[in-house]
């Protein structure tokens, strides 16, 4: 508590103060932190930076992070971390890549392997978070210690299906559905839905505050083993889309894919702008801004010609002082109350 | 206490702003001051592995067809997976690429699309191509291991070793064979696997197909227990290390092949040669590289050599096969390339079989500067259309089988 | 001395005296400056401008270590302690250096030292080698005391220590700010609490929004004069209610033969429509576990807990949607998100309330945004923005905020426990003219407090509870004092 009457600022620097303690201060650095990033690289490649097949192509690289990190946000509210999100998409992607060929094989119609394609991705995902979510709850668990077994056992059972081979569907199929846009409106659809329910609806309001302070949550009538079974199949949701954004990007599936995109899930969600605590200070638009904002540098990097031996290098340096400038932090050792 | 919380934020916000301007200097100062005009052709070059023969590849890349060629290589990490294939094509594209020369035989289709979107020409060295990127304009097509030359070496190799007349059981690792991903490592399996049933009058329970495609790896019943075939799929090198240690350990394949490189498996071959007191044959492909020639003079605890017998992929006449086909497709040439149809077209490279050191001893001496590579810039002449306007498909077939004759080759560049 | 913070004013212009010997108390509403003062004095935070003289020497401590070791030592008013390390570690942290033998901290040494410092204080129930996190949050602070006296300071703060300790506590903090007193040594005291700080402080300074109104010594106290200094105003009608209204005989709320896993067997309580119900006693007579029954956030091993229909409460959920409202003790980790702002916290019970249309799924922005202001307005909560974290308000503002929450969605029930707790007399005025208002329209209040002048003060009806079972239970009348129900307590 401060012990300190509020006065009106009276001087520049108090004005400049009042405007960083703004709370649209704190949503919008993430964007005017990629702008700052565009134009910085704008500058320094002459405009092509900006060329709408650059901007496409950032586009395109940051979609399926994009996608699973927008139904991850709901998780992250609650304060919780998950790190099966990762193995689930791409194990979803595997199965239903599988059913899709053994449609095709027994001859239906690439109609029907698509539709089957896309109930089993995102069937399975909502099934596969479910089921973490009551584990946890009902053996009182941690969600990351219930989420790291996942982590193992889903990668186990994708090792088994797949072994050593690659699945591909075939590319005239990709390319058909990406020619009619179908992974932008995959994400579009879910982002949308992902805002409404997450900024408009209580579902959303609940799992902040339950972030925010679990107890007074319960104090309030809200439960969070209900909500946190809510927030893991929205989740859910988002990994299985994204399996399907991910197909429609490569086309194939082996052992190797997507091998991080857990990693750069949650580095999406915090470069965002949305704290590891979850909490009042989520965003749903978090996890989208981050992944564009990790393609983007990449790909400026890439442009202006840094070895890509550094680029790792520089992008980690880069993440530090962006998470620095951009995240609040707890004033005492991690916890979750503020 | 509320006022320790006031001088914390005080001193958070300032934290903030340090962190902000930071890392905007940060941003500016990798940003070189080098013009951005496009002086040579940019050119990716996507690796599916990155081994001892991938320094090789990338000097005479640079030092090599890159003059000749007024050509800039931007060369890849290993490829593992199709997205990491297409990020790189898109970040060449960033850079101004104008062709992609790729290696990941799995995402040949998928890369081939990619590079026609952007616009830049595409070439991957495999011996089979993709039927639904035929027609794609950009596609060059493949140029790849000859999977009829392939299985003729590895039929030769086997013959060799299983010469003695003894009972031998072998431990094959099969690499990109399963689903033809790789129809030169599939090939070479089929033909090891004949002259094994031919030889011990083996009786497969499956067909061969079926053995090469099951995609884990395991003992193929060969209806005789006194011969044993274990099979071992998949591309990632660490993970076939581990599922060869059981099988290997056990003492009872004193035959390894691989249809691609072996450098990862020696040391793990050589353990089980002194615990078990064993010779385990060897036979892989290989490069021209120093490695193959320590493999055949190297002697294992038994007082034998490493390698007994290698299939040499001439990796750097693929390399410049390719390079010049984009050349040309970038001078106007691009039709040239491709069939009769006007769709992408298929290039074998014969591989030079090689059953001992004193051969290898020859071949080592090539590829080593401008006079012994077996396609230097001057051999390169004859495949640019700038200067031979009658470069095509046809000619670069033609050439390719002039160069399957290896003993020709050694007369001609070393003297 | 001056202190800014940013563009706030914290303290202007504070001169400020304390002589050897002297139990000094500093008093004054939440933002006016006492605890700034002090935490400048125990080497918290340096002043923008000024200076000070500790012994007649020039006194800038760079830290709170250099303080405590040469003479003025501080107890906070949140956790000192380090749960996850002994006593030992938590009295000697940052002066471990004390015990070093070469390398190697010589642990048996500490050990001795805090036993022989423990004894002397007269602590029996705390071991040296006892993991912080054993203890309870009095005994918690008891260590801290303990740590503090280590260095026998000149000058000893209490900064808003009171509130956390029972009575046995308080009567201990209180033996030491009395000895420090007798060795001729200073206190400077905080608190909210006038009554307690008439009762231990020889002079009582007053501030107000940073500025020093005056001292008062002892013989000149006068309540409702120290009130005024501190508000600047009078306090428009009577600090307690002084009607004897009474309430309807209509049932709200039942607790029939409730038992629950400690501290109630077999409890029976009825709550009547208009009621303010007290419930007092020591500390861990069971009157919280009471009101968490009720409320539905005990479990029930027997009995059951019901409304005037039959519907029987048996978690937070129903309570609510039964329109009923909890205030936790426990404001800051139970009744408040903290950093939430105070609009996230007061709309959290309006989800249901809020919708666009009717039943349908989505939240109305601008609804949400009456339903909050309607509460900051009728409340006078002293904030910048509504959308400020709520971790910035000070205490009385922070209670606000909770009651607030609950009335905005015109909860019938109320029950709340120390809701005056560590909240500043003008806002505590405020919250008991409003409980008398609620009362008024109907509504039902269960008042759990540890204050008994409070309890009589406001209570339709006192019930007095020791070991889980009620010992007492008094009606409002005039003559009751404190005297008639302390002994039913212990």
């Amino acid at each position: 508590m401060t012990d300190v009457a509020i006065r009106e600022p009276s001087s520049l620097r108090n004005k400049l103060l009042s405007v960083w303690e703004n709370r649209w201060t704190t949503r919008l650095m993430p964007f005017v932190i990629l702008l700052l990033i565009a134009f910085a690289f704008s500058l320094a490649t002459g405009g092509r930076f900006l060329a709408s097949r650059n901007l496409t192509i950032i586009l395109n690289q940051a979609l399926v992070v994009a996608t699973v990190a927008t139904g991850g946000t709901f998780i992250f509210a609650t304060g919780n971390v998950n790190l099966a999100m990762g193995a689930t998409t791409v194990l979803c992607e595997t199965v239903s890549a599988m059913a899709f060929l053994a449609i095709l094989d027994a001859g239906g119609s690439v109609e029907l392997g698509l539709v089957v394609m896309f109930v089993i991705s995102v069937t399975l995902a909502v099934f596969i978070m479910g089921f973490s979510a009551i584990l946890s709850t009902k053996l009182n668990v941690r969600v990351l210690y219930v989420t790291i077994v996942m982590m193992t056992l889903l990668a186990a059972i994708q090792q088994a299906l797949l072994g050593g081979s690659t699945l591909t569907i075939p590319s005239k199929i990709t390319r058909m559905l990406a020619n009619n846009n179908v992974h932008y409106i995959i994400f579009g659809v879910f982002f949308a839905f992902a805002v409404v329910i997450f900024h408009f609806t209580k579902i959303g309001r609940t799992l902040r505050f339950i972030g925010t302070n679990e107890i007074c949550a319960h104090q309030t009538g809200k439960f969070k083993k209900d909500y946190l079974l809510l927030a893991f199949v929205i989740g859910g949701l988002g990994m299985g889309l994204g399996a399907m954004v991910a197909i429609i990007r490569s086309g194939s599936v082996s052992i190797t894919t997507l091998s991080s995109l857990n990693m750069d899930t949650m580095l999406a969600i915090v470069l965002g702008g949305m704290s590891v605590f979850g909490g009042s200070k989520s965003f749903v638009y978090a996890g989208v801004i981050g992944a564009v904002t990790v393609t983007a540098l990449q790909n400026g990097m890439v442009m202006v010609g840094v070895d890509s031996n550094l680029i790792q290098g520089v992008r980690g340096l880069l993440f530090l002082l962006l998470v620095a400038a951009a995240q609040k932090r707890p004033h005492g050792l991690p916890a979750p109350e503020g | 206490m509320g006022t320790v919380m006031d001088l914390r934020k005080e001193g958070f916000h300032m934290k903030k702003i340090f962190a902000l301007l930071l890392s905007m200097a940060m941003i500016l100062a990798v940003l070189p001051l080098t013009s951005l005009a496009q002086e040579k052709y940019i050119i990716g070059v996507a690796f599916q592995n990155v081994t001892s023969d991938t320094e090789i590849q990338k000097d005479y890349y640079t030092n090599e067809l890159a003059p000749a060629l007024g050509m800039e290589f931007i060369f890849s990490e290993a490829i593992k997976d199709t997205e990491t294939l297409v990020t790189f094509i898109e970040n060449c594209y960033a850079k101004g690429a104008v062709g992609i020369i790729n290696y990941y035989t799995a995402g040949r289709g998928r890369g081939a699309e990619a590079a026609d979107q952007y616009e830049m020409f595409f070439i991957t060295q495999a011996s089979k191509l993709d039927d639904a990127t035929l027609d794609l304009e950009y596609n060059l097509g493949n140029c790849g291991a000859s999977v009829d030359g392939m299985a003729r070496a590895y039929t030769a190799a086997m013959e060799s070793v299983l010469a003695d007349g003894e009972n031998h059981s072998v431990l094959m690792c099969t690499t990109a064979a399963v689903g033809q991903v790789a129809a030169s490592h599939y090939y070479s399996t089929q033909a090891m696997l004949e002259t094994m049933q031919n030889k011990y009058n083996l009786t497969y329970s499956k067909s061969i197909d079926e053995i090469i495609n099951t995609d884990s790896p395991g003992e193929v019943d060969t209806g005789n227990p006194n011969i044993k075939i274990f099979l071992v799929p998949g591309t990632d090198n660490d993970k076939t290390l581990a599922t060869i240690s059981t099988p290997l350990q056990s003492g009872d394949y004193d035959i390894f092949v691989a249809v691609s490189g072996y450098a990862n498996y020696t040391s793990a071959i050589a353990e089980v040669e002194r615990a078990k007191n064993m010779d385990i044959k060897v036979v892989a492909t290989a490069s021209i590289e120093k490695q193959t020639l320590t493999g055949f003079t190297t002697l294992d605890p038994l007082g034998n050599p490493i390698l007994n017998a290698v299939i040499l992929n001439p990796l750097n006449v693929a390399n410049a096969f390719c390079a010049a086909a984009i050349y040309n497709a970038l001078n106007g040439g691009a039709e040239a390339l491709k069939d009769a149809d006007g769709n992408a077209a298929q290039l074998f490279v014969n591989p030079w079989p090689c059953p001992d050191a004193e051969t290898y001893a020859n071949i080592a001496k090539l590829d080593t500067e401008h006079d012994t590579y077996v396609i230097n810039a001057d051999d390169l002449q004859r495949l640019m259309v700038t200067s031979n306007p009658d470069a095509n498909h046809d000619s670069y077939a033609e050439y390719l089988m002039e160069l399957a004759d290896i003993d020709a080759i050694i007369a001609r560049k070393i003297k | 001395m001056y202190k800014n913070f940013g563009a706030t004013v914290a303290l202007n212009n504070v001169s400020f005296t304390l002589n050897r010997g002297v139990v000094c108390g500093l008093i004054g509403e939440n933002g006016s400056g006492k605890s700034t003062v002090s935490s400048i004095a125990a080497g918290m935070q340096p002043p923008t401008k000024g200076s000070m003289k500790f012994k007649g020497e020039p006194w800038a401590p760079p830290s709170m270590l250099y303080a405590e070791k040469h003479g003025i030592g501080m107890i906070v008013q949140e956790a000192g302690t380090i749960p996850n390390i002994t006593v030992a570690e938590n009295i000697f942290l940052g002066h471990e250096a004390m015990f070093k033998q070469g390398p190697i901290i010589n642990r048996a040494k500490m050990m001795a030292a805090t036993r022989e410092l423990l004894e002397g204080l007269g602590i029996t129930n705390i071991q040296a080698d006892q993991p912080v996190r054993e203890l309870d949050m009095q005994q918690r602070k008891v260590v801290e005391i303990a740590k503090c006296m280590y260095w026998k300071p000149e000058i000893l703060i209490v900064d808003e220590t009171s509130t956390a300790l029972s009575q046995d506590g308080r009567e201990f903090l209180y033996s030491i700010m009395a000895a420090q007193r007798d060795n001729n040594r200073s206190v400077i005291f905080i608190s909210h609490d006038l009554d307690e700080m008439m009762e231990q402080c020889d002079e009582l300074t007053v501030l107000r929004d940073g500025v020093i109104i005056g001292t008062v010594q002892k013989a000149d106290y006068e309540p409702s004069l120290i009130r005024r200094m501190m508000i600047g105003r009078e306090i428009q009608g009577n600090y307690y209610r002084d009607d004897f209204d009474g309430y309807s005989d209509e049932v709200v709320l039942k607790a029939d033969c409730i038992t629950t896993m400690e501290d109630l067997l077999c409890f029976d309580l009825e709550l009547h429509k208009g009621e303010i119900l007290g419930i007092g006693g020591l500390s861990q007579c069971g009157m919280h576990t009471v009101g968490r029954a009720l409320f539905g956030l005990e479990k029930l091993v027997d009995g059951k807990v019901t409304l005037k229909d039959g519907t029987k409460i048996n978690n937070t959920r129903t309570a609510i949607k039964n329109r009923m409202g909890y205030v936790s003790k426990n404001r800051d980790t139970e009744s408040l998100g903290l950093s939430a702002s105070i609009m996230e916290n007061i709309a959290s019970t309006g989800y249901d309330i809020n919708r666009w249309h009717g039943p349908g799924p989505l939240i109305s922005n601008r609804k949400e945004k009456d339903y909050v202001d309607e509460q900051v307005k009728e409340l006078s909560i002293k904030c910048a923005s509504k959308y400020h974290n709520v971790n910035t308000l000070s205490g009385g503002n922070k209670q606000k905020v909770v009651f607030g929450k609950w009335i905005a969605p015109d909860s019938e029930i109320l029950i709340l426990d120390c809701p005056t707790r560590g909240v500043d007399v003008g806002v505590k005025a405020a919250m008991y003219q409003l409980m008398y208002r609620m009362k008024k329209a109907g509504k039902s209040i269960l008042l759990i407090s540890e204050e008994l002048q409070e309890l009589i003060g406001m209570s339709d009806r006192v019930l007095i509870m020791k070991d889980g079972e009620v010992r007492l239970e008094m009606m409002r009348t005039e003559g009751l004092t404190e005297q008639k129900l302390i002994e039913y307590m212990i």
